[in-house]
């Protein structure tokens, strides 16, 4: 691995805690997020990858029986506790979901829809930003003159790919992926996979994935979780070629640690 | 050999207990029997007084008790639909009003739960006590006060109907949760709503008779003071029931309001089957 610059710290999560009721989902994590990197949260089922992915835009809040302990500044401003704008952190922190929903409209309309949200109306702005978005995503080629058409239509890949377009329509500095290929089939998942790869540049990435292969081919950086813990974090290849902890080893491997 | 050994397997663990079987057999026995039978009842007497019930002129008829339940319902719709509509939104998202919204999913089971006689009654008293003369148009009052809670319950599963994900979504990409509720559950819940509107006018329509009597009970001349001078047609079943003279124009009476009620619940059900499979399409 060649030597890197020291990449200015995006987001710091420190002694992170959180509780679904009285059941204890993740356990003083305690990691940083570099600028423009891409991050892959790796772990078992109910290891607290996507808990952990749902604490950095506060996503936790839908749920009223989540309690959320700990610190998380992104550029250095705290996201948790009282006072925080959430709906303009969920702008600058997007996220990308498991399960692709469309809202029941058009094309166009989903991926104009955060921007809508912010109270944008000026119509050419709007769809110059879901112009620029689609592109970004590899489908303004195939929906240029689809826009007016019910997002119902469209094939899992292609609602993935505009649910990615409706994130970065409204411009996010740090995108979320909650195992974004977890229900496609391997060929549709690689085509997600090369969108991803073409926003690594200009966007922070941090992915949760049950995909070990996936997580080798697009991050950065790895961090192993079990049991609501950080096992072990650092570079992709250091993880998978000579992973420090007997337990990651382990589970690399696919045994039980 | 093998196959077959399999399939006889499975086909034998498809079977149901034969006891089970037999009761739950039994049960749906006695439902369509009493359906069937109830009906039949309806229709072998009330039809040969079908065309007295149609005369204008008959004491017995018909006509002027619709017009009184359409008025009741006229009145009684809006006020249950307003107020069911805007709590469910309320109650839609524990973020948009907070602890108001947990206590209000609470209030409404228990709302929900007060007998309709006691509600009306509250209704007489409620009127009694500030001056006003008990009617049918109070009476419409208390309808439409004791619908709200169903209205709703109704609302609320049309407004939260798979709308998890939706929620998700939308709120992920920096929608705040009022927004949410109203540019996107709301439209998305409108096939919905209009199924939960006809269902509580059908509540209103046939379930308003015990309501009506109590709340208008000291009305004026017997019939409140609607300006149709006769009560709903729910509460003419009810009190002609017990007049031993008019059981067969009664009986038409009923055969009338039951068929308006299927027809209600009729138009309920296709909209909410249509839009089910729309939505599953999508």
């Amino acid at each position: 691995m060649p030597d890197r610059a020291p990449l200015e710290t995006k987001i710091e999560v420190n002694k992170l805690a959180v509780w679904y009721g009285s059941q204890q989902a993740l356990r003083g994590v305690t990691f940083d997020v570099a600028s423009k990197t891409t991050t892959a949260l790796i772990g078992a089922g109910g290891s607290g990858k996507t808990t952990l992915l749902r604490a950095l835009n506060r996503m936790h809040d839908l749920n009223p029986d989540v309690r959320v302990q700990g610190s998380i500044k992104i550029d250095g401003a705290e996201i948790l506790g009282h006072g925080v704008d959430t709906a303009r952190l969920r702008r600058n922190v997007g996220m990308v979901f498991a399960q692709a929903t469309m809202l029941p409209t058009s094309i166009g309309d989903n991926v104009m829809f955060g921007l809508a949200a912010q109270g944008i109306r000026e119509e050419r702005a709007m769809r110059d930003a879901a112009e620029k978005a689609l592109r970004r995503a590899g489908l303004w080629e195939k929906m240029a003159d689809r826009l007016d058409e019910p997002a119902a239509g469209l094939s899992d890949v292609e609602r993935q790919r505009v649910c990615i377009a409706r994130a970065l329509a409204v411009d996010p500095d740090v995108l979320l992926f909650d195992d974004p290929t977890a229900l496609m089939d391997p060929i549709a998942a690689l085509a997600i996979e090369d969108v991803i790869a073409r926003l690594r540049r200009d966007h922070t990435l941090i992915i949760a994935t049950n995909d070990l292969q996936q997580a080798a081919r697009l991050a950065d950086i790895t961090v192993y979780m079990a049991n609501g813990e950080i096992v072990e974090s650092g570079d992709t290849p250091l993880i998978f070629n000579k992973p420090g902890d007997v337990r990651t080893e382990a589970f690399l491997a696919g045994r039980t640690p | 050999m093998a196959i077959d050994a399999i399939a006889a397997k499975g086909t034998s663990q498809r079977v149901a207990p034969p006891l089970p079987a037999a009761l739950f057999g039994a049960c749906a026995g006695v439902l369509c029997v009493s359906v069937v039978a109830i009906v039949g009842w309806l229709i072998l007497i009330g039809v040969p007084n079908a065309v007295r019930v149609f005369n204008p002129h008959d004491p017995a008829g018909v006509l002027a008790p619709l017009i009184a339940t359409a008025y009741v319902t006229i009145l009684a719709l809006p006020p249950a639909a307003i107020v069911g509509v805007f709590a469910a939104m309320a109650a839609a998202d524990v973020r948009v009003f907070g602890s108001v919204a947990r206590a209000m999913r609470n209030a409404l089971t228990l709302v929900g739960s007060v007998p309709t006689v006691i509600v009306a009654f509250a209704a007489l008293l409620a009127a009694l006590s500030f001056g006003w003369h008990p009617s049918l148009t109070g009476a419409a009052l208390a309808v439409s006060i004791i619908n709200m809670p169903l209205m709703t319950a109704l609302s609320l599963g049309a407004l939260t109907y798979r709308a998890a994900a939706i929620r998700e979504a939308t709120t992920a990409l920096g929608a705040s949760p009022m927004y949410v509720v109203v540019r996107v559950l709301l439209p998305r819940a409108y096939p919905r709503l209009r199924g939960a509107l006809i269902l509580v006018a059908t509540q209103i329509v046939g379930a308003a008779a015990a309501i009506a009597i109590v709340a208008g009970a000291q009305a004026p001349g017997g019939h409140g003071s609607a300006p149709i001078g006769a009560w709903p047609l729910a509460v003419e079943v009810l009190t002609r029931g017990s007049a031993a003279s008019g059981y067969g124009a009664t009986a038409a009476a009923a055969l009338v309001l039951t068929i308006l009620i299927w027809v209600l619940q009729g138009v309920a059900q296709l909209r909410a089957s249509a839009e089910s499979a729309a939505q599953e399409d999508r």
